[in-house]
């Protein structure tokens, strides 16, 4: 195959000397036999050394990039932008806060024919509490939406209690007839473990083309698992390196959404939150529409800040709302056409020394998969800087960022509030939950405001959140920042 | 540090919405925020909510225009028109006061509304108008947000200005 050698690495065809060194570096430290004993890391760890070999020599690289014809080199579609809350800053002794909103879209036109299918594993709960309503729920929309998908896309479904059953393996959606007898066959019976049903999937899933367009794992649950926590988060790392990704739809109010959080953030997914069969319907079609319109899966933000800084708080606002880790890199979940990705940072600053001219408040990359192509990596580089003075004048920031913060803020207050009440500080929390119920009425937002009112009481008495409001508020804060689309000038 | 109009508390520098209160911190001019514009109140005042400006035209962003300000007292629905200088102090005038107001309420009932002597100043600066109290005995508020003393306070077309209980909708012509 062409171009396998900058596959191997993990690089664009016009990568940099630089790029392919610190590549093989990364690669190999992954793949020596010293580090990493599997028979397949040593095969890798070969193939590694062959590719650096080529790569790395710029003649033997000449050579070898004129045997990859032409039209395997297809440029990116893909750019960044930047902004920063202030266009100068201020040379502050002291702290002082930056924001930074980081979008990536996708250029170019969706050509459909070319896209690879997908790979689709739902991991459906079927513990004793799924019975009647979410089950039926669950029966009559998977059906029904999974004939969205194309037809070539790959669907298989996962029952799992305490342990897992594969009640569909891998089908084509074409041959969906087979499909729609054994949904309806869905019982329930157990109790929940996570693990068992994850597994299973992800195994599904890995034995999918490994250049389908996306590889996805949706979980349905209603509960908690227990004790198998780190054995799921290990195989969620396994997955997101196998390029599998991660959603997670909850159902009614006894679910973990921390964890699940925490699980498919793993490899950028988000979770939802299910009250009735118009939320699955919504959820899941548009979970399954992105599957169907994405440009580069497995998108990652790596990104060094000066130690002079500290990246304090970090949120995705498309294409799905969640907060993201701190840490590098951050899994940022697939870029869609027309959709693009948006992520806003908040930046401690904590003293910018004297006669500092200009400031870096951060330098990196982001790098996807192009499942599309056959060399299939892309990356984008940047490097934000902004001059320094000792005088500023009072300027307005970029609307965007206002405009995400503005709602944002509300969201960090509920968050703000949920650990006041694992601290027991249960005073600050109904303050914090108050000034919040305040700012949704002053939007009009009479309904939640009221469920923030209730649970602010809820807490005073009980000194911990009810179940079933925790979720409303989290997922009903989150949910201001949809509309209108964060990021739009 | 910033110290947040509603809730006293500091932030830091750079920090565009109250940690604390949530409270937005900067001004901004766009339409897009417009919602959040009615910050938190003591108590929420829903005649205020009620009295939600009609969106006018987005302003001009760029060139200096001269700003002219009209107050809409909403009690009595009269409209006054503001002109010829920069800077405006509220008050009402009274036998025996050594400074005077550039604005005299006596005729709005300004007494009986809690308006004082000298009760607050509006500037207009650039594109920006702001209001402060001048330390009234009663108090300032901004869509039913009581403003800290003596420090500038941003308002925008359609707030509603509270001075003790008398009450106008500030209106910007730009």
């Amino acid at each position: 195959m062409a171009g396998e050698f900058y596959n191997y690495l993990g690089l664009p065809f016009d990568a940099s000397a630089d790029e392919i060194r610190q590549a093989y570096f990364d690669a190999a430290r992954r793949f020596h036999p010293d580090a990493n004993p599997e028979q397949d890391a040593r095969e890798e760890f070969l193939r590694i050394q062959q590719a650096y070999e080529t790569l790395s020599s710029p003649e033997k690289r000449k050579i070898y990039d004129r045997s990859i014809p032409d039209n395997l080199k297809v440029p990116l579609t893909a750019a960044m932008s930047i902004r920063v809350s202030r266009s100068v800053i201020p040379a502050m002794q002291e702290p002082q806060l930056l924001y930074t909103l980081i979008d990536i879209n996708c250029t170019g036109e969706m050509d459909s024919s070319r896209m690879p299918p997908s790979a689709i594993c739902l991991v459906i709960d079927r513990s004793t509490s799924m019975k009647g309503e979410r089950l039926e729920m669950v029966k009559a929309n998977v059906a029904q939406l999974i004939k969205t998908l194309k037809p070539k896309d790959l669907i298989s479904i996962v029952v799992f209690s305490d342990r897992a059953d594969v009640i569909i393996p891998p089908t084509q959606v074409s041959d969906l007839d087979k499909i729609q007898g054994k949904i309806n066959t869905l019982d329930v019976g157990g109790a929940t473990e996570m693990y068992q049903g994850l597994e299973a999937g992800v195994a599904l899933l890995l034995r999918s083309p490994e250049n389908s367009l996306v590889r996805q794992l949706i979980l349905m649950t209603d509960g908690h698992t227990y004790g198998d926590e780190e054995d799921c988060f290990r195989l969620a790392k396994t997955a997101a390196e196998a390029n599998i990704s991660m959603a997670a739809f909850g159902f009614g109010s006894e679910w973990n959404d921390g964890f699940l959080d925490q699980l498919v953030s793993i490899s950028g997914g988000s979770t939802v939150f299910v009250t009735s069969s118009k939320d699955l319907q919504n959820f899941l079609s548009q979970r399954l529409h992105a599957i169907g319109v994405a440009y580069a899966s497995a998108v990652n933000l790596v990104m060094t800040v000066d130690p002079a800084l500290e990246i304090r708080y970090a949120f995705r606002l498309r294409p799905d709302l969640s907060p993201i880790p701190i840490e590098s890199p951050i899994p940022l979940g697939s870029l869609q056409y027309g959709k693009g990705i948006s992520v806003l940072l908040e930046i401690y600053v904590k003293s910018i020394p004297v006669n500092t001219r200009e400031l870096q408040l951060g330098t990196g990359r982001i790098i996807f998969k192009l499942p599309s192509q056959p060399i299939s990596h892309g990356r984008l580089t940047f490097d934000i800087r902004r001059p320094v003075a000792p005088e500023v004048e009072r300027e307005i920031p970029p609307a965007a960022i206002v405009e995400a913060l503005s709602k944002l803020t509300l969201y960090r207050l509920q968050e703000r509030a949920r650990v006041e009440v694992d601290q027991g500080e249960i005073a600050n929390a109904t303050k914090h939950l108050h000034h919040l119920a305040t700012h949704l009425l002053a939007r009009g937002d009479r309904e939640l405001a009221h469920t923030v009112l209730v649970e602010a009481e809820h807490i005073q008495q009980s000194r911990r959140f009810s179940k079933d409001g925790d979720k409303r508020i989290k997922y009903g804060t989150k949910a201001l920042l949809l509309l209108p689309g964060p990021g739009v000038e | 540090m910033i110290i947040c109009p509603n809730c006293h508390v500091d932030n830091l520098p750079g920090a565009l919405f109250c940690s604390e209160c949530g409270a937005q911190l900067v001004t901004s001019d766009f339409r897009t925020t417009q919602a959040f514009k009615r910050s938190p109140s003591d108590t929420l005042n829903s005649s205020v909510l009620q009295a939600e400006p009609v969106a006018g035209e987005r302003p001009p962003m760029a060139g200096v225009v001269d700003v002219s300000i009209s107050l809409h007292l909403v009690d009595s629905g009269q409209i006054m028109h503001l002109a010829g200088r920069n800077e405006f102090a509220f008050g009402r005038v009274t036998e025996g006061q050594p400074i005077l107001p550039d604005v005299d309420l006596s005729p709005y009932e300004a007494y009986s509304q809690g308006v004082s002597r000298l009760h607050a100043s509006l500037k207009v600066a650039g594109q920006r108008v702001v209001i402060m109290d001048l330390g009234s005995s009663n108090g300032t508020r901004v869509n039913g947000q009581k403003i800290v003393p003596h420090v500038d306070y941003p308002v925008n077309h359609g707030d509603i200005i509270t001075l003790g209980k008398l009450k106008f909708q500030i209106l910007i012509n730009r």
